[in-house]
């Protein structure tokens, strides 16, 4: 009931707002009727206004941009989780409905619980964003609604809807169970269709600002909504926020199952929290093996727009936050294997491929370091004065892309392979042409291993325009790779016999402390990516059209930013545990108390 | 209690790693402010009118142009290459000197597109550098004059552009930021108060006959405004070449001179005023 209350207030704000510009125009002076500029009398639409320092207001020492940062940083976290999280549990509600196993209706039951906890925070966390938009950043807020007005209006209502939707899917779970499932599944399908309308709409407001469409050079708005909201960079932010937050949805649920498992007192318990960290460890490795490509895409769609922004995120100062972004993702892989590896606990008696475990760790790490590498290489002293200080000199453009490219294509393949043996531990093959598959699929891995990295060196030999259009054939082997070995596996899996049992709860607690690291390192990872994406507008509220004339238009030290960033992270997770405690409250009942808590496959 | 403790100590430690290794292990460079307009004036000195075109082309050019990562074509070279340039055939420009070269890659990037350096797809026909006096960098033609001062002087190249001496040639941009100001009474005044006669000869408005000014002269555009553009009558081209000067360039004349932010700075009840006059001569 507070999400209403807090969206309502949100409704209002927009509506007034959009409706009387007037409570926004004040600052830039007295613009009475008479003295409406010619170009807007001519096409109805004003140009984006010039803004000075006192174009935006200042209340006491706070400082605007870290007010807006962090409210927005913490918004787009609890959306991204509330959005992510129903993508999952619908499927997994599915296949429990589907195999008639109650468990898995519980387990997703479960999910969409702390879901609905966090639901109420991105409400408040958005009524918070707008509020401060509004108080502090007038000038730009006005601009904005002056042509996204229907589409916020549009928004608001979706919210409404979103609202309905998830508390009849989440309230009307135990009711609507037999005969009523399809009704609750379809459901939640109207909860993701529109969770997914919702996230598609805002997502055009950032892309417009980074690449503006429907406007002229001037800012002028033609009066097309939809040429300015369907922007060159709106579909690829649209794929890769899907994606990531399918991916952080897992983490964060896998978190949770990680602290309950810590807490578990009873063995049914114990197995009933192993199987959702493991599920959850699941998705999220699933979302995220996709992801650096819909990135790539992304960039490539940032220097198709313009050149100058692309070189500036991947040859500027922003280069270097490519380093740490590298580390968070090294971090990320390795905690998930790291999980996966631990995970062969659970099986009776030793693999027969766990020796392969040391491998892939040393791969998972030689990767990593090559994709680190650069930084430590380049840049000497002299170097750096002679660009003026600002410019990576071997951080060309994409000059690191190719090196990057093929660690993470590896890192990807050795990630899966780590999945597939966990999997394929479970059977022994019986017949003799399984044999011949399993040597078909190493020959194939050793193919697509020598394909990327052959790949990966030529990059180093052809123009930067031809360059980045090798990254496709790589990403098409790594996904070739993934479909092949899954379509064998399968084949194998459902003709031969199964030998081992999954002990779920036989795991350790330091496992559970790897998934626990997943929820940091994503939550951390989404805030600094989301600083570069915003950032490399560098001096423009809108690229090119409408400058940012406040004092805070410089871009700051990434000392800095990544401190913002760690305070948005703590609040969140701060928040976030909250939310984990007050959905174990009242609990307990759910899991049963049979020693069977969890399905005998993952 | 706790596993709380615990759980939220590890994240804590987690993220101070994080943080710990974005301020010490990698340098803190402190970036570059947003750019303020480089003030040059006809009062200049020619070397300090080549030292403010050095300093507005290391921060507007320089990020492409350093000759890293297949960027941009270094221009060190600029000076001969230029010629080959205007004569390759797929030149699309009218630049008859390196001044006019320099200018023209600077205002119409895409007149010419060095080989290999083209918009991935476009075949080397579309420039994928930003217009130097619009957009993202966005210099005034001052800005312009003094980064080509600049790039002749680093060459070695004869420098033949000077800082522009503002009233007497009267072709120095009027100041972007002026305000709206007092309403003009009449057409006339609104010619002068927008400084239109120091470009164009104009009805009512002597100015001596037979000085060469550098737009169109529109005594006679009464009667040729209507044919300029075919499906665009008098009243809306006069009134898209004052708001819109690069959307219709007249012939035989430099495009991006005349002042793109009379939408800015004009009143509608002047422009009104303004569009009658030329149109009808009321
Ligand atoms: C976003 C990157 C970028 C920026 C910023 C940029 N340029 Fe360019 N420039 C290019 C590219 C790419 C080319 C080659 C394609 C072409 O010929 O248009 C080029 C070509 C040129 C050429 C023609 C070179 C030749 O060999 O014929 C000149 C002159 C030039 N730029 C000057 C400038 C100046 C002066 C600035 C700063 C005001 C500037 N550029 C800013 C990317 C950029
Ligand atoms: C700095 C010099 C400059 C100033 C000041 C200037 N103009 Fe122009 N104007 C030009 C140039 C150069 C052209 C031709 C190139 C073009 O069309 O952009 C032109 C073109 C025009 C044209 C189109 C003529 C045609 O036949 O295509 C009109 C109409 C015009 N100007 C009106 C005005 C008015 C009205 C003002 C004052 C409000 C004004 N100009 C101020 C330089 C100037």
């Amino acid at each position: 009931m507070k999400a209403l209350a807090v969206m309502l207030l949100l409704v209002l704000v927009l509506l007034a707002s959009g409706g009387g510009r007037a409570l926004v125009a004040s600052p830039s002076g007295a613009m009475a009727a008479e003295t409406v500029s010619a170009a807007e009398a001519a096409v109805g639409h004003p140009g984006a206004p010039k803004l000075t320092p006192p174009d935006y207001p200042r209340y006491g020492g706070l400082n605007s941009r870290v007010v807006v940062w962090v409210a927005a940083q913490l918004h787009l976290f609890f959306a991204a989780f509330v959005l992510g999280v129903p993508i999952f549990v619908l499927a997994i509600e599915f296949i429990g409905w589907r195999n008639r196993d109650p468990r898995y209706d519980r387990m997703a039951h479960e999910f969409i619980k702390i879901s609905m906890g966090a639901f109420s925070l991105t409400a408040t966390s958005g009524g918070i964003l707008v509020f401060a938009l509004v108080a502090l950043y007038p000038g730009l807020f006005a601009y904005l609604t002056g042509i996204f007005g229907p589409v916020m209006l549009l928004y608001a209502l979706l919210f409404l809807a979103e609202t309905a939707c998830l508390y009849a899917y989440y309230y009307g779970w135990d009711a609507m169970q037999g005969r009523r499932k399809p009704g609750h599944i379809l459901l939640g399908l109207g909860l993701n269709l529109v969770g997914t309308a919702l996230m598609v709409l805002s997502n055009s407001w950032a892309t417009f600002m980074m690449a503006p469409s429907g406007v002229d050079a001037r800012g002028v708005f033609a009066g097309d909504v939809w040429a300015a909201v369907a922007g060159p960079l709106w579909t690829p932010l649209n794929v890769h926020r899907f994606l990531a937050n399918i991916a952080y949805g897992g983490a964060i649920v896998g978190a949770y199952a990680a602290y309950r498992f810590i807490a578990a007192r009873t063995p049914g318990e114990k197995a009933h929290y192993d199987w959702m960290g493991h599920t959850a460890n699941g998705v999220a490795i699933v979302a995220l093996l996709p992801l650096p490509f819909a990135g790539y895409w992304m960039t490539k769609e940032i220097y198709d727009y313009s050149q100058q922004m692309g070189i500036t995120l991947m040859g500027g100062v922003f280069a270097w936050l490519f380093i740490i972004q590298a580390v968070l993702i090294g971090t990320i892989f390795l905690a998930a294997n790291f999980y996966l590896w631990c995970g062969m606990a659970r099986l009776d008696g030793t693999s027969r491929t766990a020796y392969l475990v040391k491998y892939i760790a040393g791969v998972l790490v030689i990767c990593f370091l090559v994709w680190f590498t650069p930084h430590t290489l380049v840049m000497t002293a002299r170097e750096t004065a002679a660009l003026g200080g600002a410019y990576h000199p071997v951080l060309g453009p994409l000059g690191l892309m190719s090196a990057k490219n093929t660690a993470v294509n590896v890192m990807i393949l050795a990630t899966f392979l780590t999945y597939q043996l966990f999997r394929r531990s479970m059977v022994r093959s019986t017949q003799s042409w399984m044999a011949r598959a399993t040597r078909l699929q190493v020959a194939f891995y050793i193919a697509a291993v020598a394909n990327i990295v052959w790949l990966g060196v030529y990059g180093y030999f052809v123009p930067a325009n031809v360059r980045i259009g090798l990254s496709v054939p790589q990403v098409a082997t790594t996904l070739l790779v993934i479909v092949v070995c899954v379509v064998v596996d399968e084949a194998i899996a459902s003709r031969s016999e199964r030998v081992h049992m999954i002990h779920w709860g036989r795991m350790p607690t330091r496992a559970q402390y790897a998934l626990f690291t997943l929820a940091v390192a994503f939550t951390w990872l989404m805030g600094l990516m989301g600083y570069i994406r915003s950032s490399i507008r560098q001096h423009w509220h809108v690229y090119t059209v409408m400058r940012d004339g406040s004092a805070d238009a410089f871009t700051p030290t990434i000392g800095h930013a990544t401190s913002i960033v760690s305070a948005s992270t703590l609040v969140f997770l701060l928040l976030i545990l909250f939310v984990f405690w007050l959905s174990g409250l009242g609990r307990g009942q759910a899991v049963a108390s049979g020693p069977v808590a969890a399905p005998a496959t993952p | 209690m706790t596993g709380v403790l615990r759980v939220g100590g590890y994240a804590v430690g987690l993220i101070g790693l994080f943080t710990a290794f974005s301020y010490y292990g990698i340098p803190q460079l402190v970036p570059e402010p947003p750019p303020a307009e480089e003030q040059v004036s006809g009062a200049m000195m020619i070397e300090e009118f080549v030292a403010a075109g050095a300093r507005i082309y290391a921060r507007a050019c320089v990020l492409c142009h350093s000759g890293l990562g297949d960027r941009a074509p270094k221009l060190d070279a600029i000076a001969t290459v230029w010629r080959e340039r205007v004569d390759d055939p797929r030149y699309r420009g009218n630049a008859k000197s390196l001044e006019e070269y320099l200018r023209e890659s600077m205002i119409e990037p895409s007149a010419y597109v060095v080989k290999g350096f083209g918009k991935p797809g476009s075949g080397d026909t579309e420039s994928p550098m930003p217009g130097a006096n619009r957009g993202a960098l966005a210099l005034s033609p001052g800005e312009i004059d003094a980064v080509i001062a600049h790039l002749q002087s680093t060459a070695g190249a004869k420098v033949t552009v000077a800082p522009r001496p503002v009233p007497a040639s009267g072709v120095e941009r009027p100041a972007a930021e002026a305000t709206v100001g007092e309403k003009a009474p009449d057409a006339v005044a609104a010619l002068q108060k927008f400084q239109c006669d120091m470009c164009h000869h104009l009805p009512g408005l002597a100015v001596e006959e037979g000085a060469r000014l550098p737009g169109p002269d529109l005594r006679k555009l009464r009667e040729t405004a209507a044919n300029r553009v075919a499906g665009m009558g008098a009243r809306d081209f006069i009134v898209e070449s004052i708001l819109f000067p690069a959307r219709v360039t007249a012939e035989g004349f430099e495009p991006g001179l005349m002042p793109e932010d009379y939408g800015d700075r004009m009143l509608a009840a002047e422009l009104q005023m303004i569009v009658d006059y030329l149109a009808e001569g009321r």
